[in-house]
């Protein structure tokens, strides 16, 4: 399952944001990846994601390979959540 | 005799304490290991990891408990990396499969990734490498079996290659409060660290680590940006009792920060901030700073090799505005030239570089440059309050060119549908003096004034200001530098243009009842000097403000 998200923190996902993008896909569990452009990476990986280099405005697309559809489907919603939110960043 | 270095002050005013040498970027150990050793190993590399971890969650435990959230983040991502599975999965392979002692596989494990981000597009994420070393050494040192020193119970300087932020983050838990570094950046993360601490931190000493070796005691006067040893027992007893008073001034500026800036008589005064990077509006705000009163771009362009990109200034401009909303944030345009030189803008060496291509003239020679930056800029107003400034305008010419480009780029800028802010109000700095005289001119196209002291004086004296020499001559109480303030806030108030002073006489406190006096709306200084601002102005009355003037002018 997979779905795509745009970035709204003013500069992007860095370092906060990074990690806690990064402890979302770690207690989902499953196999979870994230693509900008070309690049593909370990979502679990705060350096691999922060190497993305996301700035604000920027779509990322997110794979997730869990147990169940359920769980997979919580993990992609969640994240909307926290996207939308800023990653609980101030504006 | 004493032994006294020179560097450059970036926070805080004075320490007095013990030297201790941080020791860094020593080589680790490397050899390789037998298989049967892998195991050993690799049982060290988890331990090293697990203390590391632990030693963090104290830290950024007991800075949320000061409520120093922001800063508590720093160290929670440090632990993120520290359980990234790409590095620690880099480093069980160069033990196990490589077979590398654990001290090179954790060296060279991180190495990879600092290499990285060294080399990513912006300054921003460059500067993450600097946290992983800093988790590197902490690693390192854990592995090297030197358990973290106690620090005893006495005051202790720092003296360092580098300054990491980890480094300034656990300062006050082991009784530093100082910190002499070799290297060192201005807007480095731990310098933008030290300054929301208030910590003394000196940088730029080359010498340090030869000249001090021992356990003596140094004084960090962070005033005339020197490092002092062997000093005689009066002068360290002199330093003592400047340390006990600047302790003492401190306790009793708190009271002022949740006042708002006014006179005696409650008249009030905007008191902003002026900030080098995004990083230190936290300590803006922290400071309850009325707003930005000067955002000094140039650094965006000197801790680059290559030009900083239109969505590099935009991301850096836009966080300012939106943690600034809805108070003001003036935005002035590069100011590179004189004695800030930008390896980026490769400017030809010159005889006489405060005189010459420096701020607008390299602008509006390099339009393509300008117009970036302009981009930046207009994107950024829609976030906020913003207002540009031009610095160093010498003619009405070079405001009218600046305006058009201004508005080429919000015509482009609506062609793509981008938002910005319509309104936003174009400035200019009052520091030639070609604007001393000829500002009446150019007031009917300007919507703001700010007053650039620091230049202001260097010009309408003839004095270097950078000339060690010349320090007795650069003086704010020459009547011709006062005359020309008092000239440009005379100009403003007949056309009512509103004018503000950024330079550093703006926290002068001899000079600030004059500045008010001649009807300056704001005062834009460090943030770490807003209280004793607003100290200062508590104490005088506007009429009171008026006789100063006529007692220094005539």
């Amino acid at each position: 399952m997979q779905r795509e998200y745009t970035i709204i923190n003013a500069i992007g996902l860095h370092a906060r944001p990074a990690a806690r993008f990064v402890q979302h896909c770690k207690k989902m569990g499953g196999k979870i990846t994230v693509t900008k452009g070309e690049k593909e990476v370990d979502a679990t990986s705060i350096t691999g994601v922060m190497q993305l280099g996301v700035h604000a405005q920027d779509t990322i697309r997110v794979k997730v390979q869990g147990d169940n559809e359920e769980q997979e489907l919580q993990t992609l919603d969640t994240l909307g959540e926290m996207v939308d939110d800023r990653f609980g960043e101030q504006e | 005799m004493a032994t006294i270095l020179k560097g450059t002050g970036i926070s805080g005013e004075l320490a007095i304490g013990c030297l201790r040498i941080e020791k860094q970027g020593e080589r680790v150990p490397e050899y390789r290991i037998d298989e049967r050793q892998v195991r050993e190993h690799s049982e060290r590399f988890l331990s090293a990891k697990t203390q590391a971890d632990a030693a963090l969650g104290k830290l950024k435990e007991e800075l949320n408990e000061d409520g120093r959230v922001q800063e508590a983040e720093i160290i929670a991502v440090q632990q993120e990396f520290l359980d990234d599975p790409a590095i620690l999965s880099g480093i069980n392979e160069r033990i196990e499969k490589d077979l590398s002692n654990v001290e090179s596989a954790v060296y060279q494990g991180f190495e990879e990734t600092i290499l990285v981000f060294e080399q990513m597009e912006d300054a921003y994420w460059q500067q993450r490498s600097l946290d992983l070393k800093d988790l590197r050494s902490r690693l390192l040192k854990l592995l090297s079996g030197e358990a973290e020193e106690a620090y005893g119970d006495k005051d202790v300087i720092v003296a360092c290659t580098e300054l990491y932020p980890a480094m300034v983050l656990s300062a006050k838990k082991n009784r530093v409060v100082g910190f002499l570094v070799e290297q060192g950046a201005r807007t480095s993360h731990a310098s933008i660290l030290a300054k929301a601490f208030d910590l003394p931190l000196l940088i730029q000493v080359p010498e340090a680590l030869e000249t001090f070796t021992g356990e003596e005691r140094l004084v960090l006067d962070i005033g005339s940006a020197e490092v002092l040893g062997d000093l005689s027992s009066e002068e360290y007893q002199e330093y003592a009792q400047k340390l006990a008073e600047v302790e003492n001034e401190k306790t009793r500026l708190l009271r002022y920060r949740d006042m708002e800036a006014r006179t005696k008589d409650g008249v009030r005064i905007e008191l902003a901030a002026n900030i080098v990077s995004a990083e230190e509006v936290g300590a803006a705000l922290e400071n309850k700073a009325d707003g930005i009163g000067l955002f000094r771009t140039e650094f965006l362009y000197m801790q680059s090799a290559v030009l900083p990109s239109e969505e590099e200034q935009f991301r850096s401009y836009r966080q300012v505005v939106e943690r600034m909303a809805p108070a003001s944030v003036i935005i002035r345009t590069l100011d590179a030239g004189g004695d800030k030189q930008a390896s980026c803008l490769d400017l030809p060496k010159e005889d006489n570089p405060f005189m010459g291509y420096r701020a607008i003239r390299i602008c509006l020679n390099e339009m393509e440059l300008f117009k970036t930056q302009i981009r930046a800029i207009l994107r950024a107003s829609h976030y906020g309050n913003v207002r540009l400034m031009l610095p160093m305008i010498i003619s009405r010419e070079e405001i009218i060119r600046s305006r058009e480009l201004v508005e080429a780029v919000k015509d482009e800028l609506r062609s793509e549908d981008i938002p910005f802010d319509d309104r936003m109000e174009i400035g200019i700095m009052a520091e030639t003096p070609a604007s001393v005289v000829s500002l009446p001119d150019w007031l009917d196209i300007v919507d703001f004034v700010s007053i650039g002291t620091n230049d202001l004086t260097q010009y309408m004296l003839a004095v270097d200001r950078t000339n060690p020499k010349m320090q007795a001559y650069y003086d704010y109480g020459n009547s011709a530098v006062l005359r020309a303030i008092k000239m440009i806030c005379d100009a403003c108030t007949a056309q009512d243009t509103w004018v503000g002073v950024c330079g550093e006489m703006a926290a002068e406190k001899d000079w600030i009842p004059f500045l008010v006096g001649c009807g300056v709306k704001e005062l834009s200084v460090g943030a770490g000097r807003i209280n004793l601002v607003k100290q200062t102005l508590e104490q005088y009355s506007m009429v009171e403000c008026e006789d100063y003037i006529k007692r220094h002018l005539t």
